[in-house]
């Protein structure tokens, strides 16, 4: 059998070409029994099955819709108390308010607890002088100043020394 | 989760930043007068101890260099006589930090010292507050370093060292 003018048809209908009657001639010819269709055919049944058991749009389809779309939809109206209104900059101030908290606790704690054992940031010492004679003349002088005062601790109560060198031990 | 994170984030950069405020006391000091130019520094830095070492082993004739061996760092701060208080009150807002030893008092001067432990219970720094009446200088002399009884005695008993 010759499906040649049904392939044409379909060709058409893909290209939209086809007329009311061209397409009800493939919505018959794809409702019969499916081994009586062709195989190379057999593809375009879903749609032209479907075409013909679907639903189609009733008379009073466009009213309907119309009168949906035109429908006013109820905008409910929403008092806002000034405490709801300032509720995100409240937020932001209690999250400061508890960073500065911490912060300062944490601050404090280090500077209540002994900090033992930390090491001194040397990278930051600037020397004052180049010139290690020159530096050495400054310790010099600062070293004979706490020899001097440990002269004075001493004269100042003799046995205080020993028990400052004892409590370094 | 976000906040979370975020508050997370902070504190954790809080810390770092505390963490890394290691200060001597000089230093803690000096912040205490950074506007007032009278207040003069001196710094000697571990390197420039090193240097002084190292130019001792070259030949270099110091009375000093067995105590400077053992300095790892020394600042020298003068005054006015009024920062004395000053400084007392610092170093009392830190007792726990440092800690007071000796003091003296003469006609014409007094001072006194502190110290401050390392975790191992060894004294790595040494401050000395002297205020010169006659002169109305205060001086803080600040070292660093290996504090112990060797180097006490060394500038206890006339610069010789304790055997």
């Amino acid at each position: 059998m010759d499906y040649k003018y049904i392939e044409q048809l379909i060709d058409r209908y893909f290209q939209c070409e086809t007329s009311l009657q061209e397409e009800q001639i493939l919505k018959t010819f794809f409702a019969q029994e499916e081994q009586d269709v062709p195989e190379e055919l057999r593809q375009y049944m879903p749609l032209f099955t479907a075409m013909q058991a679907g639903e189609t749009l009733g008379n009073d389809f466009d009213d309907r819709i119309m009168q949906l779309v035109k429908e006013p939809t109820v905008v409910k109206a929403r008092t806002i108390s000034l405490s709801q209104r300032l509720q995100p900059l409240m937020r932001a101030a209690a999250v400061v308010a508890m960073l500065f908290m911490l912060g300062t606790a944490i601050d404090r704690v280090i500077q209540i607890e002994p900090q033992v054992g930390d090491e001194i940031n040397y990278s930051a010492y600037k020397d004052t002088y180049d010139d290690p004679t020159m530096a050495y003349d400054k310790v010099e002088d600062a070293l004979r100043l706490i020899s001097d005062g440990f002269s004075m601790v001493q004269r100042t109560d003799s046995a205080r020394i020993d028990s400052l060198i004892t409590g370094l031990r | 989760m976000k906040r979370t994170a975020l508050l997370f984030l902070a504190l954790t950069v809080q810390m770092v930043g505390l963490a890394q405020r290691s200060l001597d006391f000089a230093e803690k000091f000096l912040t205490l007068c950074k506007n007032d130019s009278s207040v003069k520094c001196v710094t000697v830095s571990p390197k420039m101890m090193e240097q002084m070492v190292k130019r001792a082993a070259d030949g270099w004739e110091n009375n000093y260099m067995q105590a400077i061996a053992k300095l790892k760092s020394m600042r020298i701060v003068t005054a006015a006589a009024d920062y004395y208080q000053k400084a007392e009150d610092l170093l009392t807002k830190n007792n726990r930090r440092f800690k007071a030893e000796q003091d003296y008092r003469t006609d014409t001067q007094h001072g006194a010292f502190y110290t401050r432990k390392n975790k191992k219970g060894e004294t790595v720094e040494l401050i000395m507050l002297h205020e010169n009446c006659n002169k109305n200088v205060f001086t803080i002399i600040n070292v660093t370093g290996d504090i112990d009884e060797e180097f006490l005695c060394f500038l206890y008993n006339n610069k010789t060292f304790k055997n």
